[in-house]
C-alpha cells in the first residue's frame, strides 16, 4: 500500500494538514478528550485519520494521520508499516517543542532510517517563542539535517512543499 | 515512430522469450519501440535476464551497473535500476513495465543529449561584485544600520546589529530593487537608534528573508568573491522553503547537501542542475549562514537507500499530482 504518514503530538495539525491536500475530508476516529489533552483541544484522534489523493494512473496514495497521544503509540508502528515516508508536525506554541521533536524522531527512528522525514512547525502565526534556528540547531546536533519548515496546516501550498521536500529526501 | 530502445534478453525460457516477443510486438503498435537482441549486451538500454539460469548469470556479469535490468526469478526483488519479475513472465505485467520504462529511459536519454549539447564541460563563472547583494552581506557582517533608497520604489531600512529590516516593499518590488545597478541606488549610514524611528509602522522582518531572496535573484550565476567552485561544502540546515522563494532544483540541491559535502562542480555534474542555479543557491545559502565546509564522504542524516525505478516513477507521479504553480 502506498501511503504517507502524518505524525506528531496532539493539536499539531495533522488532521488539518491531511485535509489541505486530500480529495475527501479526512475520515476520522475522534472522541472527546477526557485527559490533559482536553486543555489543548476538544476532540482527539484515537486510531487514525484517513484520506487519499489519486494519481494520474489511478494509483491511490493513502494519507494516514496517527493519533497524537503517546498512549496510542502502538498504532504508530502499525500505521507506518510499508509507508513511503513521514510528515512530522510539531506545534511551535507548545512549551517544549524541541523535546516533542526529539521524542517523535526517536519513536519513528527505524521508519525514518528506511524512508525519510520532513518536519513542519505549525502555529507559527500565534507563536514566535521558538525561532526556527533552534530546531535547525537541534537537528544538526543530532546529525539529522532533515527539512524543517514553518507551515500553516490549513495551507495547501505549505503542505505540498512539505511533501515535495519529502520526495526530494527520498529521491536523493 | 519514436526512437527505438535496445533490449537484450538472456537465459529466458522458451515460453518467456515468446512473451517478450509478443509484448514488444504489441507495444510497437502504440509507438513504443524496442530492438531486441541486436548488438552487445553492454550497449543495450534495458536487459531482461533470468537470473537463475547459467547464461543469465553470465549475462549479468557482462552487464554494466547503471543498466536497467528486469530480473526474472522465482523470488523477484527490487533495487536501484532493478525490477523483479516473477517466472513465468506475465504478458500484461511485462507490457505495462516496458511501457513505463520506455517513457522514463527516453526522457533520460533526451535530457542527457540536451545537457551534452548545451552545457560545456567546464563553465566559466564570473565573480559577483558591486551588487546590492554584496552590500547587504557587508551590512550584516559589519553590523551597520543602512537606509536604501531608489526612485519610485519603497525605501529599505536595514539593522545589521539585530539582523532585521523594515520596508513596505512587496516581493515584486524587492526584486525590481535587486535588479538595479548600484548607481541607481542611494545608501545612507544611520545610527543604530535611528532604525526604530524609521521603521515605525513598517513591516519588520528577518534580514535572512531578504538576503535569501537577494542571493537567488541578484546573483545571476556569479559567485561571491573569494569562493571556489571546487571547495566541498554542505548544508547545516535546510532553507525554510515554505517562507522563501525557491525553484524545484533547490530541493534537489538541499536534499543532497544535507547528507554529504560536495563542491559546486560536483553538484552540477551529479544533478544536472545548471551551474548558474547552483551558484545562486550557494550564494543565498551562504548569506543566511547555512553553509559549512567539510571534506570526505561523511553521509549524515541517515543512510541513503537506493530507490527502484518503480519507486522513482511513483514519486514523480506524486510530485505531478501535488504540483505547485510556477515551481513544479
Amino acid at each position: 500500500m502506498d501511503k504517507i504518514i502524518f505524525a506528531g503530538p496532539v493539536g499539531a495539525g495533522k488532521t488539518t494538514a491531511i485535509g489541505s491536500i486530500s480529495e475527501i475530508p479526512p475520515v476520522g476516529t475522534d472522541v472527546t478528550c477526557t485527559d490533559e489533552s482536553a486543555q489543548i483541544k476538544e476532540k482527539t484522534t484515537v486510531a487514525m485519520d484517513y484520506s487519499y489523493i489519486t494519481l494520474d494512473d489511478g494509483t491511490r496514495i493513502h494519507l494516514y494521520g496517527t493519533p497524537g497521544q503517546d498512549r496510542f503509540d502502538f498504532m504508530w508502528q502499525i500505521l507506518a508499516k510499508d509507508g513511503i515516508g513521514l510528515v512530522l508536525l510539531i506545534n511551535r506554541d507548545h512549551p517544549d517543542p524541541l523535546h516533542q521533536l526529539g521524542f517523535y524522531l526517536n519513536a519513528f527512528a527505524d521508519f525514518i532510517q528506511e524512508t525519510g522525514v520532513v518536519i513542519g512547525l505549525t502555529k507559527s502565526d500565534i507563536s514566535d517563542k521558538h525561532d526556527i534556528s533552534k530546531f535547525q540547531d537541534f537537528l544538526y546536533e543530532r546529525q539529522q539535517v532533515f527539512p524543517v519548515f514553518d507551515v500553516d496546516a490549513r495551507s495547501e501550498d505549505d503542505i505540498k512543499v512539505l511533501v515535495h521536500a519529502l520526495l526530494a529526501v527520498l529521491n536523493h | 515512430m519514436s526512437d527505438k530502445l535496445k533490449l537484450f534478453s538472456a537465459g529466458l525460457t522458451e515460453q518467456d522469450n515468446m512473451v517478450v516477443s509478443t509484448a514488444t510486438k504489441l507495444l510497437s503498435y502504440d509507438d513504443v519501440g524496442f530492438i531486441v537482441n541486436d548488438g552487445e549486451i553492454s550497449k543495450a538500454h534495458l536487459l531482461i535476464i533470468d537470473e537463475d539460469s547459467p547464461s543469465g548469470k553470465q549475462a549479468l556479469r557482462q552487464s554494466r551497473a547503471g543498466q536497467v535490468k528486469l530480473l526474472v526469478s522465482s523470488k523477484p526483488k527490487m533495487a536501484k535500476n532493478i525490477i523483479g519479475l516473477q517466472r513465468p513472465i506475465d504478458l500484461s505485467t511485462l507490457k505495462s513495465v516496458l511501457k513505463k520504462l520506455y517513457a522514463t529511459l527516453h526522457a533520460q536519454l533526451s535530457t542527457q543529449k540536451l545537457n551534452t549539447a548545451t552545457q560545456p564541460k567546464t563553465e566559466a563563472v564570473m565573480e559577483l561584485k558591486d551588487s546590492l547583494f554584496n552590500i547587504l552581506i557587508e551590512t550584516k557582517l559589519k553590523k551597520r544600520v543602512l537606509h536604501i533608497t531608489c526612485d519610485e520604489l519603497p525605501d529599505i531600512f536595514i539593522d545589521g546589529c539585530n539582523q532585521c529590516l523594515a520596508t513596505t516593499a512587496n516581493e515584486s518590488e524587492l526584486e525590481k530593487i535587486f535588479s538595479l545597478a548600484l548607481d541607481q541606488i542611494t545608501f545612507y549610514k544611520l545610527k543604530p537608534k535611528s532604525f526604530a524611528v524609521h521603521s515605525n509602522e513598517m513591516n519588520v522582518q528577518s534580514l535572512h528573508n531578504i538576503l535569501w531572496l537577494a542571493g537567488i535573484r541578484c546573483s545571476k550565476g556569479r559567485l561571491l568573491p573569494g569562493h571556489s567552485l571546487d571547495k566541498p561544502f554542505r548544508l547545516k540546515a535546510w532553507p525554510n522553503f515554505t517562507r522563501s522563494s525557491f525553484i524545484a532544483e533547490h530541493l534537489k540541491l538541499a536534499a543532497i547537501l544535507a547528507k554529504q559535502p560536495m563542491s559546486m562542480h560536483q553538484l552540477a555534474e551529479t544533478t544536472g542542475v545548471k551551474m548558474a542555479e547552483v551558484v545562486n543557491f550557494y550564494n543565498a545559502a551562504l548569506a543566511v549562514d547555512l553553509i559549512i565546509y567539510e571534506q570526505g564522504n561523511k553521509n549524515l542524516s541517515g543512510k541513503s537507500q537506493p530507490r527502484s525505478l518503480q519507486q522513482q516513477g511513483l514519486f514523480s507521479r506524486i510530485a505531478k499530482r501535488l504540483s505547485l504553480k510556477g515551481i513544479f
